[in-house]
């Protein structure tokens, strides 16, 4: 049992991953269609797991519920009601005219809205933080300004060289940094892989033996 | 107190000043559009060229990745592409990797009317979320329908014709991206398959995507709002982007007001000899 | 009809603003905390029909085969009980070995074969702008990479190398930046557009 619980799992990452490159390397008819199967595990697998962050929402919320945490748990409750309210709606039809009000109308506006609000963020940033101190902040800043002024309008009309320093800085002037990351992210993905298929990597598979 | 300079005191202005100041400056353009030209960049020419390239009876698989919060960046675009698309006849797949796909959908249902003209099944579907990113996208290279046995709706992929005659990444002429998750496309049917690829995507996708664009695995990018308005410029369609692009402009210019002010202490300094 | 849209969707849309623009209050507080719950109720309505379409209705057609996901799937839950927390290991294990084996194929040949060979790919043009830019791009290229080097200490050869590839990255950093700044400011007009319009002061 103990193997069970502590050993056997680390071998399906590297008999699925032998797999999966095998059938991307050799076209074999009973490779593909392993690989095909294992593919369509996956994807059954993670949408089933999109359900484990609303048991956390309900966890964290729920005890906050319980323990009438001053100030928040009345907020944990309307969290609580709102998920349960929605869901019910929505499980049972979610073409219904309640289901689609909500979804429409408050989720849409409430989505756009919080993530509009990091705009105000930025604009405060924009005098508070972003200090030129040493000559890499200023060629981040000086570069970063350059576009802000070739994406809008307005930058070709104060000044015509703006948009011409602004496409290269856009092309050939971030390719460097950008195609290195790309690099080192193509290499450690390929040293992960190998981490994960040699034991090495266990920190996904949570504490304890 | 006497000897805070100006800027000491602009530091210690209560955020929502700044706050209220991009709401005036977002503001007041969309009351009164200024209307500034547009340039196109030639990465946006070539994804334009690329779908007036689409032949009549061409499936071109199109993945809506953006959530409603992209919309402003994101729908101008898909707009364009969609009509374009509809002009050359092209029959057209959209799936989605967002949960709210299907409100990205309606909503470009009410923005491109056209989309209802079209018979439903054989010029167009749309199959609705999926999830398990590169893993969805190799299997959808593959067979469509192990990942989609039914669309949005319901209906069995099998009654659906265009799904029969577009099963695998070979059936289709191109897959294009918006938003987000253009690198399963990359990867998992461009490389491969030799499927083109392109799209719109976020502004803040454009740096990751440029070594993409210069090593020819996408054919072309419009990149943002200003990608949106440069592709409705191309079309001669102006829409949501193009009018956005007055406030852009209103709002990069008093961000950079602000980061000169900020930096003006720092370059004083540095003349008079200070560190 | 448009009261209702308008109530649902401008009232937490003011609520959300009210603590940028004058100071954190209870509206504020209650348009978050029902973003919340809306947000992941619409997350579990289309999981369960998402599961439902491509795992529960070919079971139920005779695909015996899918029941090894829908266990593997149910037991990630397991996660959440100290005692029975191995079996999620079988789960994600499953997951892990698809994920690295599907995008450590498809990295081959894009990320790495392509990027290097555009790289070291000289002009078909003779254009000097054309060459400025080969040689910008390969040798900034190089000396991106001699910076992220961490298993050498950045001294001799390797010194100035960094240091010009620190800076490059730097310009790839501005650039990103000014679209970022793009990003959010095309999301927070289209808020403010949706206000105006809501208030009439532009037409829908």
């Amino acid at each position: 049992m103990s193997f069970i619980k502590s050993t056997a799992f680390k071998y399906i990452p590297v008999i699925v991953f032998a797999v999966i490159i095998a059938d991307y390397f050799f076209t074999i008819a009973s490779l593909g269609s392993m690989a095909e199967i294992l593919r369509q595990f996956a994807v059954v697998i993670s949408n089933i797991a999109l359900g484990l962050g609303v048991i956390s929402l309900l966890r964290i919320h729920g005890k906050n519920v319980q323990r009438r945490l001053e100030g928040r748990w009345q907020y944990s409750a309307v969290t609580i009601v709102t998920f349960v309210t929605v869901f019910i709606l929505g499980t049972i039809n979610a073409n219904g005219d309640q289901y689609q009000w909500a979804f429409n109308h408050v989720y849409t506006t409430l989505q756009q809205t919080m993530y509009a609000s990091t705009g105000f963020f930025i604009v405060s940033s924009a005098y508070r933080a972003f200090r030129a101190r040493n000559i890499d902040a200023a060629l981040l800043l000086i570069a970063g300004c350059i576009v802000v002024f070739t994406n809008a309008p307005i930058g070709e009309v104060i000044w015509s060289g703006f948009p011409v320093i602004g496409d290269w800085l856009l092309g050939p002037g971030q390719l460097p940094g950008y195609r290195t990351l790309m690099l080192i992210a193509g290499f450690g993905t390929i040293v992960y892989a190998y981490r994960v298929i040699t034991g090495n990597e266990r920190g996904f598979f949570g504490g304890g033996e | 107190m006497s000897d805070q300079t100006i800027f000491d005191r602009l530091d210690k202005l209560d955020r929502r000043v700044y706050y209220w100041l991009i709401v005036i400056v977002i503001t007041w353009p969309l009351i009164s559009p200024i209307g500034l030209p547009i340039t196109v960049k030639p990465s946006s020419r070539a994804l334009y060229d690329g779908l007036t390239s689409v032949q009549e009876g061409d499936v071109v698989l199109i993945d809506i990745f953006m959530s409603v919060s992209t919309w402003p960046e994101c729908m101008g675009g898909l707009v364009v592409e969609t009509n374009t698309l509809i002009d050359q006849g092209a029959k057209l797949v959209y799936v989605g990797n967002s949960v709210d796909v299907s409100r990205s959908w309606e909503r470009m249902k009410e923005l491109v009317p056209r989309l209802e003209t079209l018979e439903y099944g054989t010029d167009v579907v749309f199959l609705g979320y999926y999830t398990g990113e590169d893993a969805a996208a190799a299997q959808m290279a593959v067979d469509m329908s192990s990942i989609f046995p039914a669309d949005h709706y319901g209906t069995p992929i099998e009654e659906l014709p265009l799904m029969s005659e577009a099963n695998s990444a070979r059936d289709y002429a191109m897959v294009l991206f918006t938003a987000e998750g253009e690198v399963k496309w990359i990867q998992q049917w461009g490389e491969p398959y030799g499927i083109p690829v392109a799209g719109m995507g976020i502004a803040m996708k454009g740096s990751a995507l440029a070594p993409y664009l210069a090593s020819g695995d996408i054919f072309g990018l419009a990149v943002g709002v200003r990608g949106a308005a440069e592709l409705e410029a191309l079309a001669e369609m102006p829409g949501a982007a193009t009018k956005t692009m007055d406030a852009i402009s209103s709002t990069h210019l008093l961000f950079v007001i602000l980061i000169i002010l900020a930096n003006l202490p720092i370059i004083y300094d540095k003349i008079k000899g200070g560190t | 009809m448009g009261s209702s849209r308008h109530l649902g969707g401008g009232g937490p849309h003011c609520g959300i603003y009210s603590y940028m623009l004058y100071k954190e209050n209870p509206l504020y507080r209650l348009a978050e905390h029902i973003y919340l719950g809306i947000a992941f109720a619409i997350t579990a309505v289309v999981a369960v029909q998402n599961t439902n379409r491509i795992a529960i209705t070919p079971l139920l057609r005779g695909q015996v085969v899918f029941i090894i996901p829908i266990l593997l799937g149910l037991g990630m839950y397991t996660v959440f009980a100290e005692e029975y927390r191995w079996i999620s290991r079988y789960s994600i294990a499953m997951l892990v070995g698809v994920m690295i084996g599907v995008v450590t194929s498809g990295t081959l040949i894009p990320n790495i074969v392509n990027q290097i060979t555009s790289t070291i790919t000289a002009p078909d043009g003779s254009s000097m702008m054309d060459w400025f830019n080969f040689l910008y791009v390969g040798i900034g290229t190089i000396c991106a990479l001699s910076y992220f080097l961490f298993t050498r200490e950045h001294k001799g050869i390797l010194a100035p190398t960094a240091r010009i590839g620190r800076l490059i990255v730097m310009i790839g950093l501005g650039v990103m930046f000014g679209n970022t700044v793009l990003f959010r400011m095309s999301m927070l007009s289209g808020r403010i557009e949706y206000l105006l319009q809501v208030l009439k002061i532009i037409p829908m």
